[in-house]
């Protein structure tokens, strides 16, 4: 489903390169759940914008559903973002100009295909049934995120990216939203990469990714 | 839905949110617009209404002129072109005027005048309004004058008094208020004073070295074009010391004059609307940064290059042609107040 094998990724910092990962390769079947736990800094987030094919590594490949997204252009991995990927942040990033219902709708439309009732349907399965006619700065938090999880599932990705979903929130509403994650996962069978600093919401998933200083120190089943 | 439509959907609810950043950038460039649409018009219709004007300007299609009484040669040239007209003859007309000095006798008051001695049915096009109106027209066959309103009220004269103007005593029969083309400043080098050109010679005015300026008015058929005419005998009378005008040549002169106002004012208008481009710009440039964001999730849920360039671009031009329209719409506005505050 998702496989990596040497990825390599550094950034140019004063006159010496900042090696950010070092040869990173796994390999993750349909459906699994796993969490990238590591320090700040160890390279977690590098790690989930090459494996979407957001960045290009340094060296190393990356394989999505098939694909070798190291070789293709910016457009080609962005038709397969919107194919097959769904991205859940920790700042929520939902489109500020755009109501719920729009924001659940725009992954759909950018496709070509209409939307309206897939966001109602999924917003109503999040919760925010009355909630669609509203813009992200009149939602709390724990509703952005949840409008945010309606977006991600609204195109049936077959992975789902996850970045510290529960950074912004609240103990209880961070667990609330990781429950309705788990749930949305397990309904539509989607593959869930999770990265957190959070060890007991990496205790959630069934096999954890632990990074240090830019390497892969463990693979361990829970 | 196609994704076009998609597309041009995600244009128009992004923008609406930020409606009131939009309509300044839509305000900007409608005044600039407006500024250019107003004055082009203003131009344009000063332009058409001088057009429109000039044969007035000249009161015929083409005019003779000289220091010197005309010689037969081109006295005959003028009949022939007056007559080779599908429109017949007595479309010639003879305008002699001179400076003298006028006197009338009841009030003892003399003043210099300009005296126009008009022969035939001159002006051919445009209106001189008299007092009492149509005097004009019966002026031809009657022993009067019409003079300047300025010399009435020099003078202290009223209509019914004697004039005289050498050895020749009319009537003052009215005042001529407007003549087409004649500028208000040369009543105050001398009065007009009109008066039928059959009784010219009885003034006794016109001596050996007399100065006066004699001008023949020739009205054209339609198939006569006065500019080739005047190309085409030019050479042959400037020995003569005779010379052509048409209503092109009117039209020429003050066109000019209207070109390098309307140009001038142009660059004004083009001057203003660059810099609102200026200011146009960075604030697109602006708004396009603090979008930043959103279209970095936009490329993170699918979109391609070309969608989200899409998206901006129609937002662009959305503006560029609502302010347009707003500013042509107010220009337009501008140019019918300013016309009505001219007229």
């Amino acid at each position: 489903m998702l496989r990596c094998a040497g990825l390599t990724q550094s950034y140019p910092s004063g006159n010496q390169a900042l090696t950010v990962l070092q040869d990173i390769s796994f390999e993750v079947t349909a459906g699994e759940f796993v969490a990238v736990i590591g320090p700040s800094g160890s390279g977690k987030t590098t790690l989930l914008g090459l494996l979407a094919g957001l960045d290009r590594p340094q060296a190393g490949r990356v394989w999505l559903d098939g694909a070798e997204l190291t070789t293709l252009g910016e457009d080609a991995r962005a038709r397969l973002r919107g194919a097959k990927v769904g991205f859940v942040f920790q700042s929520f990033h939902l489109i500020p100009t755009l109501t719920a219902r729009e924001n659940v709708q725009v992954p759909l439309e950018l496709r070509g295909e209409p939307g309206g009732i897939r966001a109602e349907e999924l917003l109503a399965r999040v919760g925010l049934a009355d909630r669609t006619h509203h813009y992200p700065a009149q939602l709390s938090g724990g509703e952005q995120q949840r409008v945010a999880l309606a977006r991600a599932f609204s195109t049936s990705p077959k992975v789902l990216f996850a970045d510290e979903p529960t950074g912004n929130l609240d103990q209880r509403t961070g667990a609330r939203i990781i429950e309705l994650m788990t749930e949305l996962n397990r309904e539509a069978g989607t593959t869930l990469i999770l990265v957190t600093h959070d060890p007991e919401l990496a205790s959630r998933a069934r096999r954890i990714l632990r990074l240090a200083d830019g390497r892969l120190v463990a693979d361990t089943a829970a | 839905m196609t994704a076009t439509s998609a597309v041009i959907g995600l244009a128009w609810r992004e923008a609406r949110a930020a409606r009131r950043r939009l309509a300044l950038l839509v305000g900007a460039i409608a005044v600039g617009t407006a500024a250019l649409v107003a004055i082009n018009a203003f131009t344009a219709n000063l332009r058409r209404s001088v057009a429109g004007e000039a044969r007035a300007l000249l009161g015929a299609d083409l005019s003779f002129a000289s220091r010197a009484r005309f010689t037969p040669r081109v006295d005959s040239l003028a009949d022939s072109l007056a007559c080779g007209g599908s429109t017949g003859c007595g479309n010639r007309a003879t305008v002699t005027s001179f400076a003298a000095m006028a006197y009338v006798p009841a009030r003892a008051g003399v003043r210099l005048v300009r005296v126009t001695a008009v022969q035939g049915g001159w002006p051919f096009y445009g209106q001189i309004t008299t007092t009492p109106a149509g005097a004009w027209s019966t002026l031809q066959g009657a022993r009067v004058a019409l003079v300047d309103p300025a010399l009435l009220t020099a003078l202290g004269a009223a209509p019914g008094d004697t004039l005289a103007l050498g050895r020749l005593r009319l009537p003052i029969a009215g005042t001529v208020d407007r003549v087409p083309g004649d500028i208000g400043i040369a009543a105050a080098f001398g009065p007009r004073v009109v008066i039928p050109g059959a009784l010219l010679e009885e003034t006794g005015l016109l001596q050996f070295g007399a100065r006066a300026e004699y001008e023949i008015f020739l009205r054209l058929g339609p198939e006569q074009d006065p500019d080739a005419i005047a190309k085409q005998h030019r050479p042959a009378l400037r020995p003569e010391r005779v010379r052509i005008r048409t209503v092109q040549d009117e039209q020429q002169s003050l066109g000019n004059a209207l070109e390098r106002l309307g140009r001038f004012l142009g660059l004004v208008a083009l001057v203003a609307l660059l810099l609102g481009g200026l200011g146009v710009a960075s604030a697109v440039h602006v708004f396009i940064r603090q979008r930043m964001e959103t279209i970095a999730v936009l490329r993170c849920i699918g979109a391609t290059t070309r969608q989200v360039f899409s998206v901006y671009l129609i937002q662009a031009a959305g503006i560029g042609l609502v302010g347009s329209v707003v500013g042509a719409a107010l220009g337009l506005a501008v140019f019918v107040a300013l016309e009505a505050m001219v007229a």
